[in-house]
């Protein structure tokens, strides 16, 4: 029998407030850490600060006083567990060294969400959004490479993940319109894809707050230019992830989900875990979630005569992991690299007519200038003689990506008609 | 035993319109759907979905009952709210039969069917605005909001009765005006509530 939050006991939430000195944790060293540690820690902080920021929205759709005190406690919790995880970043870390981080999270996070994913279309989105955070580590890498020196990328993804390019980020800059996805359809959903969808959304939605904030943080020109470019790609992210999710679902239920894979993916994350001492910062998460989706689950209860039991599955679904990715993504680069989006549906990017909004919206942004994601390479080129890439499985899948000094978009739509 | 939570899986099967996604295996398709509709001259798309809506109002209606009966602090409003949720309930498994005798699934939720859910949920978000008002107010709010229910369910009664007199001679027919002589048997509790409301108001101004 598998695992259900349900059917265990946490820790009573009046027994869940932790002190200043619990919370100011001792962060992990950035050099001993494993990078798939660093990237979990990542991914709780994202999922925390959504729940915290989901249920302040509750709060506001209500003057219910005994919901929301209680939405209250359990927020004040949830705040906590996230100063608990995102203070384990050490302040040694660089800001683009942590940015580097968030996409590895943004790599092989999405890339085994996708290769899990039971709805066709949903890892259809999964995949499309894959290859774009691909291609902003690799442009982050040679940033990192031109301002920080040599050596870092590696020490912050390892082995793990492969550095070269994905859709080239120039490419990525859409008019909003297509970026709105369908949604999966809440009486019949997967419980797997209603967790993969609220875990992308919460990771990718962390990615575009921290790109949003730290980004004007830099002096560099050029870095403030590529955190302000690919920023506006993780608002187009999120729009695109969070359009996944049902509308039908009400406030009660939507507050339960949260605390739900809130137990889900610190469970998934502990038994993955090598470091002890996080491993039992996750377990002890875990024991206060389970308690909050109690709670969660008595407000539905009272407020909306739904059991629990019955909109939840019996015991949680297979855990999501992060482990490397190398093949999947080359195979999901050698097919779909080409693809961009127009309305709801992904088509080729030669298949556009000449007056699609795409280009319009190209030229607004890119036109008549240098665009930062490509002027990164060009820097790192005029300065090292080549680009910045980490690859361990052999050259580029697509040939007309495979390092040269020029630009990326041509070659794509080039290779396309090939 | 009727089903008041619909997901995977339990058998929750739908199909694709507009903004939603379905996998193939929760697909029910299009043919099977108009097929109910062939003999008895009716458009059988339509009438499938209808049901299917009927059944989410029925379910949606027999959990916010429940919610009031835990939420009044009457002790005789919550014996009506009880019985409400068992007749939602039994009209929820009737419906539910009704859709496995014209050959579909019992948990078909169509895409009229989700606005019908959302509809009565949106009318569940009433008590989420009880701070502002006071006891018997609140009191009357749940009132009000399983009227409404009641309401509704005592005219998709009438709704269905028309439909299955509409229908030419089968199968069909038979299985929609089966199903609505049963549901008609029981409006006369949702029409007490209507009776129950005027007199709780006046109660209420009395005092």
């Amino acid at each position: 029998m598998g695992f259900n939050p349900l059917a265990e006991k946490g820790i009573p939430l009046e027994k869940q407030i932790r002190n200043w000195s619990e919370l100011n944790v001792q962060p992990f060293d950035k050099r001993e850490v494993h990078p798939y540690t660093r990237t979990r820690v990542i991914v709780m902080n994202g999922i925390e600060i959504e729940s915290a920021l989901y249920s302040h929205q509750f709060a506001r759709h209500t003057d219910n006083w005994a919901v929301k005190r209680q939405l209250a406690l359990v927020r004040r919790v949830d705040q906590q567990q996230q100063k608990a995880v995102n203070w384990l970043l050490p302040g040694d870390q660089s800001v683009l060294e942590t940015t580097l981080a968030y996409e590895q999270v943004a790599v092989d996070l999405t890339a085994y969400l996708a290769r899990t994913e039971p709805n066709p279309y949903l890892r259809q989105v999964l995949n499309f959004g894959l290859l774009e955070d691909f291609d902003h580590l690799y442009r982050y890498a040679n940033l990192i490479d031109l301002i920080e020196g040599p050596g870092r990328v590696h020490e912050i993804v390892g082995n793990l993940t492969e550095v070269m390019p994905g859709r080239p980020t120039i490419a990525e800059h859409r008019h909003p319109y297509d970026e709105v996805r369908r949604h999966f359809e809440t009486h019949t959903v997967d419980p797997l894809s209603r967790l993969h969808s609220m875990t992308i959304l919460a990771a990718e939605q962390q990615t575009m707050n921290f790109y949003m904030n730290v980004g004007p943080t830099y002096v560099p020109k050029l870095a403030r230019g590529l955190y302000l470019e690919i920023a506006e790609i993780e608002e187009q992210h999120v729009t695109h992830y969070e359009s996944l999710l049902d509308p039908l679902d009400s406030w009660f239920e939507r507050e339960l989900f949260h605390h739900y894979n809130e137990c889900y993916m610190y469970w998934s994350f502990m038994n993955d875990e090598v470091d002890p001492r996080i491993r039992k910062l996750w377990e002890l998460h875990l024991a206060m979630e389970i308690e909050h989706v109690r709670v969660a689950g008595e407000m539905l209860r009272r407020h909306e005569g739904t059991d629990p039991a019955e909109l939840l599955p019996a015991e949680l679904p297979e855990p999501t992991r992060f482990e490397e990715n190398k093949q999947y993504i080359r195979k999901v680069l050698a097919t779909e690299i080409s693809l961009t989006s127009v309305g709801l549906d992904f088509v080729p990017l030669t298949a556009l007519p000449a007056d699609a909004r795409y280009f319009k919206y190209q030229a607004a942004v890119n036109g008549g200038i240098k665009v930062p994601s490509e002027e990164v390479i060009e820097r790192h080129v005029a300065e090292f003689g080549d680009d910045f890439r980490l690859t361990t499985e052999g050259p580029h899948p697509i040939p007309a990506l495979r390092s040269r000094p020029h630009a990326d978009t041509q070659d794509v739509a080039t290779e396309a008609e090939e | 035993m009727a089903t008041l939570t619909v997901t995977k899986d339990k058998g929750g099967v739908s199909r694709p319109e507009g903004m939603t996604v379905l996998e193939p295996a929760q697909t029910v398709p299009l043919a099977q759907l108009k097929a109910i509709g062939k003999q008895a001259g009716l458009d059988g798309l339509f009438v499938a979905d209808l049901v299917s809506a009927l059944a989410m109002h029925e379910r949606h209606s027999a959990r916010v009952a429940l919610a009031a009966a835990e939420q009044t602090e009457r002790p005789k409003r919550r014996k009506v709210y009880e019985k409400l949720a068992q007749l939602h309930a039994e009209r929820t498994g009737a419906l539910e039969s009704l859709l496995t005798q014209l050959k579909l699934p019992a948990l078909y939720v169509s895409p009229v069917s989700r606005a019908a859910g959302h509809l009565v949920a949106s009318l569940a978000q009433a008590p989420l605005l009880a701070g502002s008002v006071d006891a018997e107010g609140r009191e009357c709010m749940l009132l009000d909001v399983a009227f409404l229910l009641a309401e509704q369910s005592l005219a998709n009664t009438e709704v269905l009765t028309s439909v299955a007199a509409a229908a030419e001679r089968s199968t069909t027919k038979t299985a929609l005006a089966k199903t609505a002589k049963l549901l008609a048997a029981s409006v006369a509790t949702f029409e007490k509530v209507r009776t129950l409301r005027k007199a709780a108001t006046v109660d209420a101004a009395r005092k």
